[in-house]
């Protein structure tokens, strides 16, 4: 049975909900594990305790971060199998092979070494240390990559194909899976922006420090490295979204267009629509502000190529959904025991447009029989919200061009050796905290609310991959999770606070604010930073 | 004393932290075992695999009139481990 819309609703809504609460974790656990990987280098190339302390104290952080993070992406699992139970079968053998690995990954690699990271500081040498720093952070950062693999497939689905037999997708070629030119290039981007987070959350911790003239040497040491990484990261993020907007506009050309507004197809170089509101009903941007020719540079790095505007896409999805029509109907065929090679023939030759016909279920019963009127109306369901995608994305770019200016600020007043007297930079720092985040969760909003209304882009529509439940069960089970989730993130709060609040003296050495009046830790911010 | 109080510092500390987030990890494991027992402990598709009749049911409509004779037997539908041996 189809479930109703609110159902359908409902399991978007709290599977959203999840993955955007559990990707708050996540950034910070991939960029401070490197941080923590530079700061250690440091102190083992050099031998200088304060980068052994710095390891320690962003070390505990990152262990707060690490505990509260581990197993809130699965829920995300749990909803697989139950409000997502169609899908989850069309997927299962795609996704079978990359989420084994990220469990292994998580359980087994990260965890071990974490707990070696924080108990073997008096048990292995410096080398051996740093050694399992480094394997903390590989082991995050390719936790991810097995996850991103998988989301890169929903987003263009290679390396697979559909049985008719077992009524799901089936791998045919692990590589293609694996080195899929979206989920590579969505991996980096991911891990960068990552990294940006991490950078700013060390970088606006130490700036607070500065501010408060407390612990300097130790701030002012951890300010260069998060501004370093924080800079070369925040320029991958943005070199990299570029790739990432350039694979999309490759495989998944409504994304882009409604990402752009762009709704007629221009001459190429299209331009590029700034600003604008645009309007769905009138399929045009009111008040649009265009910059010539950016949009067709960026998109097709070329001058000569177009980008196809969403009226023409929607005149193509109409056409792809009357050739599903045909696979739908070989497929009725098929499974009615007609397996001559003629049907299997026809079935093949349509198939990868059957999930276009599977568009009209949402107006009809009989596909086969669906009206002119109604294969328009799926076509028009091919093109999603434009104005939250275009704002999104707007909002994702211009928080990547703060943070640009943040860190090439910093840079710029550490190497001069002039930071203290920028106290609006560093209050401007410690107030940025949390946008990198808003980027973050930005970002996925336009990757996954852009790719409606398929769950695996343009094979399998998101109203037939959800499970029939009741809507009162699913009101329960998101409550649920979203009273265990905010409590998770209070509590993650919490301890983040006290240890900020404590500092580098958390680690009791004796050197630090609050454990001593007599240490250069504790010199004014314009002494330390002159250092 | 005073020494032996400084020494004895970090390592109460460290157990300290380490208290506080096991706690945290074992609290955060009840609940989300509770919410899968409550909520997500009986579904649809168990290891991502359904019957194919059930996804024929939601793709097709309903399961072919001859379902049961070709392409493969109704009785195995009952379970969706199967499936794969018949390839």
């Amino acid at each position: 049975m189809i479930p109703a819309a609110d159902v359908v609703e409902l399991s978007r809504l709290q599977f959203g909900l999840t993955a955007m609460f559990h990707f708050l974790f996540v950034p910070l656990t991939l960029g401070l594990s490197w941080i923590l990987v530079i700061c250690e280098s440091v102190y083992v190339m050099t031998g200088q305790q304060v980068y052994k302390d710095m390891t320690r104290f962003w070390g505990k952080l990152f262990g707060i971060n690490f505990a509260m993070g581990i197993t809130t992406g699965i829920t995300l699992e749990f909803q697989f199998g139950t409000n997502w139970a169609y899908y989850s079968h069309y997927v299962g053998d795609i996704f079978g092979v990359p989420l084994a690995i990220e469990g292994m990954m998580a359980f087994f690699l990260e965890s071990t070494f974490v707990g070696l990271f924080f108990f073997g500081w008096d048990r292995l040498s410096r080398k051996q240390h740093l050694l399992v720093t480094f394997l903390v952070a590989l082991g995050s950062n390719l936790s991810a990559l097995w996850i991103l693999i998988a989301n890169g497939w929903m987003q263009n689905p290679v390396g697979a194909d559909f049985n008719y037999v077992t009524m799901r997708m089936e791998l045919t070629s692990i590589g293609q899976v694996f080195f899929n030119p979206v989920a590579q290039a969505k991996f980096v981007h991911t891990v960068a922006a990552g990294y940006v987070a991490a950078s700013m959350f060390v970088l606006g911790v130490s700036s607070w420090y500065l501010l408060k003239a407390r612990d300097t040497g130790f701030a002012i040491r951890s300010f260069a490295v998060a501004a370093g990484f924080g800079l070369a990261s925040v320029c991958s993020v943005i070199v990299l979204g570029d790739e990432s907007g350039y694979t999309a506009g490759e495989v998944q050309k409504v994304k882009l267009a409604a990402i752009e507004a762009e709704w007629d197809t221009a001459p190429a170089p299209a331009p590029f629509t700034a600003i604008g509101i645009p309007n769905q009903k009138e399929q045009r941007t009111d008040y649009a502000i265009k910059i010539p020719y950016v949009l067709g540079l960026i998109s097709t790095r070329s001058v000569d190529q177009q980008v196809t505007g969403i009226k023409d896409l929607r005149l193509e999805h109409e056409a792809r959904i009357r050739h599903g029509m045909t696979a739908y109907a070989a497929l009725l065929k098929l499974q009615a025991g007609d397996t001559s090679p003629a049907v299997k023939a026809q079935f093949e030759a349509a198939k990868k447009d059957l999930g276009f016909a599977l568009l009209l279920k949402k107006y009809t019963p009989n596909v086969l029989d669906a009206s002119e009127t109604q294969i328009k109306a799926a076509a028009g369901d091919t093109i999603p919200q434009v104005l939250p995608l275009f704002l999104s994305f707007r909002l994702m770019v211009g928080l990547g061009f703060l943070f640009l200016f943040i860190f090439s600020a910093s840079f710029y007043f550490l190497a001069r050796r002039n930071l203290a007297p920028q106290r609006w930079l560093l209050r401007l720092i410690v107030w940025s905290i949390p946008l990198p985040w808003v980027a973050i969760e930005t970002g996925w909003f336009v990757a996954e609310y852009g790719r409606q209304p398929w769950t695996i882009s343009g094979i399998l529509p998101t109203r037939l991959s959800a499970s029939a439940l009741d809507a009162s069960q699913l009101h329960f089970s998101m409550f649920g999770l979203l009273a265990i989730y905010s409590a998770l993130f209070v509590i993650e709060m919490f301890l983040m606070l006290k240890y900020i609040r404590i500092g580098p003296a958390a680690l009791h050495t004796g050197r630090y604010f609050g454990e001593t009046t007599n240490d250069t830790s504790a010199l004014p911010a314009q002494t330390a930073a002159s250092h | 004393m005073r020494t032996l109080k400084a020494l004895a510092r970090p390592q109460v500390s460290q157990f300290r932290f380490a208290l506080e987030l096991t706690t945290v990890v074992a609290i955060k494991a009840a609940l989300l075992y509770w919410a899968w027992s409550a909520w997500f402990s009986h579904p649809l598709a168990p290891h991502m695999r359904m019957s194919p009749a059930l996804v024929q049911q939601q793709i097709l409509g309903a399961p072919a009139a001859n379902f049961a004779s070709a392409p493969f037997a109704a009785s195995d539908l009952s379970s969706g481990e199967n499936h794969d041996s018949r390839r």
